[in-house]
C-alpha cells in the first residue's frame, strides 16, 4: 500500500540505532539498578509510570577529597558502608549530638546510591535518589542561602566551606523537604553530574537550595578547558 | 533479587534501542533517554508483572504513559507535535523529492489525532502487529483494527487535494491485514 510505504519511509528514527553497550545506556542501567523497588504507593495504579517523579541513577563519579577536615565534634556514631578490614569505604555517616550530620564520600568507590541514600535516612536525613537534573529554582535567592546553610557550611563569600564532605543539619531543613541526590548526563558538555540539594519532598525537580557536588567529564579526548556548572531557571 | 537483577538487564539489554527509538520517535532524540530511563525504572520496580514472554508492548505501552503524564504535566503537546510535524530530518537529503514527501508525511500525521497518530506509528514505524499493537493503546484486537483503518483514512485524506479526495477513497485497500 503506497500510503504505508511513504509512511514508513518518514520514520524519523528509522536509522537510528541506540546502542545498549553504550556509556549512556549502561549509565542509565546502573542507574536503574541502584533504584530500590520497594517503593510504596508508586506502584499500584493502571498507569505504571504515573505516579512518580524522580529515579536513582550511579553514575561513575570523581570528587576532590582532600583539604581541610570537615570539624565535627562530639560524633555520636559513625556508619561505614564497607567492611572494616576489606577495602577503603566509599561513605561515612556520622551522626552527631546536635542532630547535625556529616558525609564522607569517596565518588570514585561509590556504586551503590541508593544505599548511601538509606543511610543517610537511616541517620535522619530524609534522602530521595534522582537521575534528574532539576529543573528550576522554586525558592528565592536569599530563601536558597538559607537552605543551602541546612546543606553544608558555606563560608562568607556563601560558597561551601568544605569539597572534602557536608554537614547537614535535618532541623533546619526547610519545612516538608527533602536531600534529592541526583546524578545525571549532560550531553552538551558529556558531563556527569551528581548533585545534592534540598527539594520539596516527592517532588525533586526544583530546587530549594544551591547545589553541590561534582561532576566527571566523559566525552571524547581533548578534554575542555573550561565547562559550564548545571544551571538552573528561577 | 539476583534473579530479578540477571531478568532485567537482559530485559535492558535486548529492549533498549527499541524502546529509545519508540520514544525518538515521539519526543524527539533528545528527550528520548529521560523518557527510556523512567520507562525502564517502572519495568524494574514492576518486574513481575513485565510479560516474560514478549515484553516489547509492554515496555512500549509503559513508555507512552510516561510521555502522556509528561505532556500533562508540562504542557508540552503543542510543542511536540510541533517537532514532529517539522520532523527531525535524519533523513539523507540527497533525494529532494523523497524528503519533500516524507516531510509532506509528518505533516500530515501530526495532524491528525494523537490516538489516529499512535495506531499508524505502531503498525508503520515499530512494525507491530494488531495484537501488540493493542497491548501498547489498551484496547482489543478488533478496536485497534478499527483505529488503524480510520487513521489510515485520515491520513490520506490529509495527504490528498482536495478536489481528489473522493478518488483517493475509493482507491483505499480495504483492511489492514496487519496480525
Amino acid at each position: 500500500m503506497m500510503r504505508d510505504r511513504s509512511l514508513r519511509a518518514a520514520d524519523p528514527a528509522a536509522d537510528w540505532r541506540a546502542d545498549p553497550a553504550s556509556t549512556q545506556a549502561q549509565t542509565m542501567l546502573a542507574g536503574i539498578l541502584a533504584t530500590p523497588r520497594d517503593v510504596p504507593n508508586e506502584l499500584s495504579g493502571r498507569s505504571p509510570a504515573g505516579q512518580r517523579r524522580t529515579s536513582g541513577q550511579a553514575w561513575r563519579r570523581r570528587m576532590a577529597f582532600g583539604g581541610a577536615a570537615v570539624a565535627v565534634a562530639l560524633a555520636m556514631s559513625t556508619l561505614w558502608n564497607g567492611e572494616q578490614n576489606g577495602p577503603a569505604p566509599a561513605y561515612a555517616v556520622t551522626t552527631n549530638l546536635d542532630g547535625s550530620v556529616e558525609l564522607l564520600v569517596q565518588w570514585e568507590e561509590l556504586d551503590d546510591v541508593a544505599g548511601l541514600a538509606a543511610t543517610l535516612r537511616e541517620a535522619g536525613v530524609p534522602t530521595e535518589v534522582t537521575s534528574s537534573k532539576p529543573e528550576r529554582y522554586c525558592a528565592t535567592p536569599a530563601d536558597r542561602d538559607r537552605a543551602s546553610e541546612a546543606l553544608n557550611k558555606m563560608n562568607s563569600k556563601g560558597e561551601p566551606a568544605s569539597l572534602d564532605g557536608y554537614v547537614m543539619a535535618p532541623r533546619l531543613f526547610p519545612e516538608d523537604s527533602t536531600l534529592a541526590i541526583s546524578t545525571f548526563f549532560d550531553k552538551s558538555n558529556h558531563m556527569v553530574w551528581t548533585m545534592f540539594y534540598l527539594a520539596p519532598t516527592g517532588s525533586t525537580s526544583c530546587a530549594l537550595s544551591g547545589l553541590l557536588g561534582k561532576g566527571e567529564y566523559t566525552g571524547p579526548e581533548p578534554r575542555p578547558t573550561r565547562i559550564t556548572a548545571p544551571d538552573l531557571s528561577e | 533479587m539476583e534473579d530479578d537483577r540477571a531478568r532485567f538487564v537482559e530485559l535492558f539489554q535486548r529492549h533498549y534501542g527499541a524502546v529509545m527509538r519508540y520514544a525518538a520517535r515521539r519526543v524527539g532524540q533528545d528527550r528520548a533517554s529521560d523518557v527510556v530511563n523512567e520507562a525502564f525504572l517502572v519495568a524494574w520496580r514492576r518486574l513481575a508483572d513485565v510479560p516474560a514472554p514478549d515484553p516489547l508492548p509492554w515496555l512500549y505501552a509503559t513508555t507512552r504513559h510516561v510521555i502522556g503524564n509528561e505532556i500533562r504535566g508540562r504542557s508540552r503537546q503543542a510543542r511536540l507535535v510541533a517537532r514532529i510535524g517539522d520532523g527531525d530530518e535524519l533523513v539523507v537529503a540527497d533525494h529532494a523529492d523523497m524528503v519533500v514527501d516524507q516531510v509532506r508525511v509528518r505533516r500530515a500525521l501530526a495532524e491528525l489525532s494523537e490516538q489516529d497518530q499512535e495506531a499508524l506509528r505502531l503498525a508503520a514505524w515499530e512494525g507491530l502487529d494488531a495484537g501488540a499493537a493493542a497491548t501498547v493503546m489498551g484496547c482489543s484486537r478488533a478496536a485497534y483494527k478499527v483505529r488503524l483503518y480510520r487513521a489510515r483514512r485520515r491520513l490520506a485524506a490529509a495527504l490528498t487535494p482536495v478536489n481528489s479526495r473522493n478518488a483517493a477513497d475509493a482507491a483505499l485497500t480495504p483492511l489492514a491485514n496487519e496480525g
